[in-house]
């Protein structure tokens, strides 16, 4: 059971990622085959395929981080000791969780905002906050994976000195 | 004095291997809070709305169909026709994966997909035949840079989301271009070939004696261009549309016409592509943020009035631009560089009159030449990855190659048909 969840855990975005990315490659291919066959243009599949990608990347930010896959220029990295590498890792970790907490305090100040304007997407009347909080359930989550990813880093270290 | 904590402190942060869009976010916000009386909350919104696009959907799906299309036998279908039809010429192997490069980027948007797939076919039949690996290996690196020239191109979609550029317009001027640069790049493998006495030869790797196999079994392969461009350019569908069709179109012939695309494979496509739209959204997102302060503290055009008033002359400056981006082209990754230059570049080429579609390719020509300048060159990466080789080796092998792109380059920049004929005849 706690291996199962274990796993779940693991791979928790892909849950998300992948069946959604699906459905906007099935989405936005009926849309044109719908105008080109039909003659009949979709009004709202490009804005499901829009929120759903707004959705996908930010939980796809948490998903890089998982992966360590993230932009990053290592030129001057690279070239420390060791320890020193770590270390810069650290504070990198800080910044970054920092930044993320920020970024979702007002992200939540955003989707209170907006829902007490009350506004709807234009084609399905979708209440626009949901679309907003995509911005801080993908802070949240990416915090937890830079957390688990640097303390699995500094136990890997620590253990490789014990040795 | 903003500007000087805005760029100071995403420059230290960068430096210090922090990721690109948290340097940007982090920047754009501590300047905020100190300097300004804007709402920090600014930050999050723009990021947000900056992602609300149809158009830059097309990114996750354009390296969704390059990825599928490299593992479906697509790629191979291209390389054995492009052998087929110029092998047997001195340096032909070189000139066929220069021709593959071609084609492959008239499907991928992306500069190190197109190296991985034309690289892991063709090294090993270039080495097989005696080519010398680093030269191989530099020219694939050199070639897959086309991959972004030619159309569908993710950073043309980029920049015409940061620029307000039409995306169809770019697709258009990037074509031209792309083919100016593969035959230049095909005259330097001739010469070089001649030189090192690399022979053609008439073995082809499909083993196929007769062209008209090789074309039919091809065929599929090749319509798939026609079928992308064919379809942006005649209106058919928007540049998103077409990179969803592209995705479609190669499972259908990878999976049913011939037989490669496992489903196991098809996920994984998926997933890298989920992982892919992560790190490009967290970059893309937070330099929307960054972008948006920059026009509200009017950055860009101060930066633009103090540059056209000491530079007179417009060769002199748009030299300093490419000048420029050259260098940050060897330092930063492109989606990131394009991001952050854009928006301070844009008001002054405007400025000189400069149409906005003929700077996003001179721009995109300019960093995809970082591709394979080191330190940080993605095409070196993979093709470093893909052939076993250090990335000294091959860097110094592509320089002829760099060579003749940085003469592409200048005509591009400064000949504007080449860019704009298409554009202007479509």
């Amino acid at each position: 059971m706690k291996e199962t969840l274990l796993k779940v855990w693991d791979h928790l975005e892909e849950f998300f990622l992948i069946p959604s990315l699906i459905i906007s490659t099935g989405l936005i291919f009926f849309q044109v085959i719908m105008r080109y066959v039909f003659h009949h243009s979709l009004s709202w599949s490009e804005e499901v395929v829009r929120y759903l990608y707004v959705w996908q990347t930010w939980v796809g930010v948490s998903y890089a981080a998982r992966n360590g896959s993230h932009l990053r220029i290592t030129m001057l990295k690279d070239r420390l000791p060791e320890k020193g590498q770590k270390w810069l890792e650290v504070f990198v970790s800080i910044v970054w969780v920092g930044f993320a907490v920020f970024i979702m305090i007002q992200g939540l100040s955003a989707v209170h905002a907006i829902a007490s304007f009350g506004q709807k997407s234009a084609a399905l009347r979708i209440p626009m906050q949901i679309c907003y909080m995509s911005i801080p359930v993908g802070m949240v989550l990416m915090s937890i994976r830079l957390i688990e990813r640097t303390i699995k880093s500094l136990r890997k270290s620590e253990g490789g000195a014990a040795e | 004095m903003n500007i000087a904590l805005l760029f100071g402190v995403f420059f230290v942060l960068v430096m210090l291997s922090v990721p690109i869009g948290v340097s940007l976010g982090v920047a754009t916000s501590l300047t905020i809070v100190l300097t300004s009386n804007i709402g920090p909350i600014m930050v999050a919104q723009k990021a947000f709305t900056g992602l609300d696009s149809f158009t830059l959907i097309a990114i996750p799906f354009f390296m969704l169909a390059g990825n599928l299309m490299a593992l479906g036998g697509i790629a191979r279908r291209i390389v054995n026709m492009a052998d087929a039809a110029v092998g047997k010429f001195t340096g032909g192997l070189g000139m066929a994966t220069i021709i593959g490069c071609m084609f492959f980027a008239a499907i991928s948007g992306s500069g190190p997909a197109t190296v991985t797939a034309m690289g892991s076919i063709m090294l090993p039949e270039m080495e097989k035949r005696g080519y010398d690996k680093g030269f191989a290996t530099g020219l694939t690196a050199t070639a897959g840079t086309i991959g972004v020239i030619i159309p569908p191109s993710i950073p043309f979609v980029i920049y015409g989301v940061a620029s307000g550029t039409s995306v169809g317009d770019l697709f258009k001027a990037g074509f031209i271009p792309g083919i100016l640069i593969g035959i230049a790049l095909m005259i330097v493998c001739y010469f070089i070939s001649k030189k090192q006495g690399y022979k053609g030869s008439d073995h082809r790797q499909d083993g196929e004696k007769s062209l008209w196999k090789t074309f039919l079994d091809s065929l599929p392969a090749l319509m798939a261009p026609v079928i992308i461009l064919g379809g942006i350019y005649g209106g058919i569908f928007t540049p998103t549309e077409a990179a969803v069709v592209a995705t479609v179109y190669s499972l259908i012939v990878g999976k049913f016409v011939y037989h490669e695309l496992t489903w196991k494979i098809v996920l994984e496509s998926y997933r890298s592509t989920a992982d892919m739209n992560g790190f490009t959204g967290l970059a893309l997102g937070f330099s929307m943020s960054f972008a948006a302060y920059l026009a509200m503290e009017q950055i860009p055009s101060k930066v633009a009035s103090v540059l056209l008033g000491a530079i007179s002359s417009e060769w002199a400056l748009i030299l300093l631009i490419i000048v420029i981006l050259l260098i940050v082209g060897c330092f930063v990754d492109n989606i990131s560089s394009c991001l952050i230059l854009t928006p301070v570049f844009l008001p002054i080429i405007t400025g000189i009159g400069m149409s906005p579609v003929h700077f996003g390719i001179m721009m995109t020509v300019a960093l995809a030449i970082g591709f394979v300048t080191p330190p940080y060159g993605v095409n070196l990466f993979v093709a470093s990855a893909v052939a076993k080789l250090k990335i000294e080796v091959i860097s110094k092998a592509a320089i002829p190659f760099i060579l003749a792109m940085l003469v592409c380059l200048l005509l591009i920049a400064f000949i504007e048909p080449i860019s704009m004929l298409l554009v202007w005849v479509l």
